[in-house]
């Protein structure tokens, strides 16, 4: 795997979106907005995540009546933290609403929206269809948020076999996930072996990275912890990396860095609620 | 955290379009010409040339299988019934050890250009070869015995006019932007047929777009996706619209390819019993956890897959890949499993059986009346229908009445040049030939479809033949065989536009009459 995976992958990503210019349809529609998003899911850079929710809107309002976009707009939905109207979208798309791909989704959905029992029936019936990574991973969620942790993992361990040498990202995206969960559990070893795990895996990953800087975090080594986030921070301009870059801060002792990284943070939820968006809208004033 | 939304952040639902290298296109098996030593036996698993021509994908890991057995005792005339087809299901599945037991092969590139095939379970023993890509080679082997190899890009063997089969099933993405969420739009429920239907709009043939279905889509107008015509399409002098024009779709293209010239005694031990050679392929691609590069002390860094060939280790390999796609016998996926990945068991498809019988019944209806306006006989009863039908059938036991003929009748040969040592070997029926899913290859032939597959067999026409009736006498006394849609004297005579067997018949280019017999790539 090259040293920068993550970035040759937002390449090839660019070069596919690069062949598509000019292309006129629904299809090449969607496919432009897929890449746009999946590119801005790489990177991490919020104002990518922005661009690319515009791009999956302004598609669907050239094609109202295409499902896959329907399907994409749902999805970006939940990434720009609005799962009743992923919900709504999906329910509105008759033929989505029973289809495999449109229960994980809908699970997903009810998953942000802490619908557990819910969210759990959803995927289950969609395993049903089709075991895919993405219903297992999605049921993870589930189970670690009602507090299964071991079922929680089990389910991503079979997420993992379900992904092939062409799915590294996801890989890693799952990886990262069971350090989570080894984190919460206060196992910081296994948590820290699954982060290197993903890293190989898929270097230059940004949530692999915030992982690994939270786990330092976690681990009390904060001088490391805030290089870390400043590293992640910097690229992807993400205010809640602001917000754990205070909080680093003000452990170490350093009140001033705090108090600026803080008050960034703070700036940027309000800009964000300015805009209407719906992503932060759970992060209240962190000083 | 800003990304729970996750894993649909990295679903893959719209990207997993790409050609693959885990696409694996044909089968073939032949005896090789050259008997002074006996037996050879010629085995080509072809697939796309993925990332190029001769550039292989090193994450993939390609299976050949190989069983061989004496021929089964000839069976006579029983009922055809659909307990005579469970029996013969059962007493397949009940002593068919080939799953199990068979010998193997397998192939890997790593990323200097180097393959490496290591064989399993022969009767020499297990062993591994490295084989330079591109290059014909000699592997040795215990006994004396020595395995030629070709691992490269060659030229498609497949002849095949693929947007004609996709017209004549009504497989709207060949012609059409269909959405990746509506599964249900892909063999929309318009009547299969051969002849174009009249009104049937969306798949006929139309002049303004010549090229529609070969490279160019459009956006799948709004529905209704169905057919409420009542006759075949006529032009003025009165003839019918061939779905097919007869063009090879595959013409200048390549793949990668693994070919293999075995002597029979490297097989089995028992050659002059064991005439039969089952062989099948399948592609694995390599799990995401396996690929994890060296991470010190992780086991699977001191488990190297290829470093093994014990059956534990074998079984390591293999749980390091995933089975994405098998290959026996031509159009028992495209045709009767309708590509389903769920159906993708390679030789076990046992458990598929009654599926094929109602995807023949609803073959035969849409087939059977573009055969009989046709004036050919049909072996699917189409209870005198004048026109293709959509018809699905919920059971087997619904269906198999009609496709009665279809499933039991002897394939009838052109002439008996295939029975080559003259040992008076019975035709093979459908059923035998699809279940299981391997390319069963009779030695004591010349290995031409159905009794292997060689590169030369035009097997589209043949395996549409399997709707004539090839068990009643025509005007002139023949009987219908696997090569009638072939003669080009049947078109000539026959009303329809254009006049030209269903599918080319011949490569766009010569095969070798040598090893490694597929042509040049281009």
């Amino acid at each position: 795997m090259a040293a920068a995976a993550c970035a040759d992958e937002i390449q090839a990503l660019d070069k596919a979106a690069a062949a598509l210019a000019g292309v006129d349809g629904a299809d090449a529609a969607t496919r432009r907005a897929y890449l746009r998003l999946r590119q801005a899911r790489l990177s991490g850079v919020l104002a990518e995540l922005r661009e690319a929710d515009v791009a999956v809107d302004a598609a669907v309002r050239r094609y109202p009546d295409w499902p896959d976009l329907s399907f994409l707009r749902a999805s970006a939905d939940l990434d720009m933290h609005q799962p009743e109207v992923a919900l709504a979208r999906l329910e509105a798309t008759q033929e989505l609403a029973g289809s495999p791909a449109g229960l994980e989704l809908r699970g997903a959905a009810l998953e942000q929206l802490g619908q557990h029992s819910q969210a759990e029936d959803c995927l289950t019936r969609a395993l049903v269809a089709d075991p895919s990574w993405q219903a297992l991973a999605s049921l993870a969620l589930v189970r670690a948020a009602l507090g299964d942790r071991e079922a929680a993992d089990a389910l991503y361990v079979r997420a993992e076999d379900e992904l092939t040498a062409k799915q590294m990202s996801a890989f890693a995206w799952v990886r990262a996930a069971r350090a989570d969960l080894a984190a919460a559990a206060g196992d910081h070893e296994a948590a820290g072996a699954h982060l290197r795990v993903a890293s190989a895996a898929f270097a230059g990953y940004w949530l692999v990275e915030w992982r690994e800087a939270r786990l330092l975090s976690q681990q009390g080594r904060l001088d490391e912890a805030a290089t870390a986030y400043t590293a992640v921070r910097v690229r992807t301009g993400r205010p809640d990396l602001a917000q754990a870059l205070g909080e680093v801060h003000r452990r170490r002792g350093d009140d001033e860095q705090a108090a600026r990284w803080l008050a960034i943070a703070t700036a940027e939820y309000a800009d964000s609620a300015a805009r209407g968006e719906a992503l932060y809208r759970h992060h209240r004033d962190p000083r | 955290m800003a990304d729970h939304n996750d894993p649909n952040a990295v679903n893959s639902i719209f990207s997993d379009i790409d050609p693959s290298a885990a696409d694996v296109y044909d089968m073939f098996g032949f005896p090789g010409p050259d008997e002074s030593q006996g037996d050879r036996v010629v085995v080509a698993l072809t697939f796309a040339s993925v990332p190029d021509t001769g550039v292989f994908d090193t994450d993939m890991l390609y299976r050949l299988r190989m069983y061989s057995h004496p021929r089964a005792a000839v069976t006579g005339d029983e009922s055809r019934d659909l307990d005579t087809l469970r029996r013969y299901i059962d007493g397949v599945r009940g002593t068919y050890f080939g799953a199990e037991s068979a010998m193997e092969i397998r192939m890997t590139v790593d990323d200097r250009g180097q393959a490496t095939v290591t064989f399993h379970d022969f009767p020499g023993g297990s062993f591994s070869a490295t084989v330079p890509v591109g290059e014909v080679t000699a592997i040795p082997a215990a006994d004396g015995l020595s395995v030629d190899a070709f691992i490269g890009g060659r030229d498609d063997a497949f002849f095949n006019d693929l947007p004609g089969f996709f017209r004549s099933i009504n497989y709207a993405p060949q012609f059409y932007h269909v959405p990746s969420t509506r599964p249900d739009l892909r063999e929309l429920p318009i009547p299969k047929t051969l002849l174009e239907l009249e009104g049937n709009d969306l798949f006929n043939y139309n002049p303004a777009i010549p090229d529609l279905g070969w490279g160019v889509k459009l956006d799948l107008p709004p529905g209704p996706y169905t057919w409420s015509g009542n006759s075949f399409k006529k032009d003025a002098a009165g003839n019918y619209r061939f779905v097919y024009d007869g063009r090879d779709a595959r013409a200048g293209q390549n793949v990668n390819a693994i070919i293999l010239e075995m002597p029979l005694r490297f097989i089995t031990r028992r050659p002059e019993v064991d005439r039969i050679v089952d062989i099948w392929g399948e592609s694995w691609v390599r799990k995401a956890s396996h690929k994890v590069p060296e991470i010190p002390d992780h086991p699977i860094w001191h488990e190297h897959p290829l470093a093994f060939l014990s059956p534990d280790h074998r079984d390591k390999q293999l749980d390091g890949y995933k089975l994405v796609d098998t290959v026996g016998q031509p159009f028992a996926d495209a045709g009767l499993s309708e590509r389903e990945n769920n159906r993708q068991l390679g030789a076990n498809n046992f458990w598929l059986a009654p599926h094929f019988v109602k995807r023949l019944a609803h073959l035969g209806w849409g087939f059977g009346p573009s055969i009989t306006a046709l004036g050919l006989r049909c072996s699917f009863d189409t209870g005198g229908a004048p026109v293709s039908v959509h018809r699905v059938y919920r059971t087997a036991v619904e269906a198999f009445p009609r496709a009665r003929k279809v499933i039991f009748q002897r394939l009838n040969m052109p002439d008996d040049s295939w029975d080559r040592r003259k040992l008076g070997i019975p035709l093979r029926r459908p059923f035998e030939i699809f279940v299981p899913n391997v390319c069963a290859l009779d030695m004591d032939t010349t290995g031409t479809w159905p009794f292997g597959r060689r590169l030369e067999d035009q097997v589209a026409n043949r395996f549409l033949s399997l709707f004539l009736d090839m068990e009643s006498a025509g005007a002139g006394g023949a009987a219908y065989h696997v090569e009638t849609l072939s003669d080009q004297a049947l078109w000539d005579a026959a009303p329809i536009v254009p006049k030209t067997s269903p599918n080319p018949l011949k490569n766009d280019k010569d095969f070798l009459p040598h090893f490694p017999y597929l042509a040049e790539p281009w």
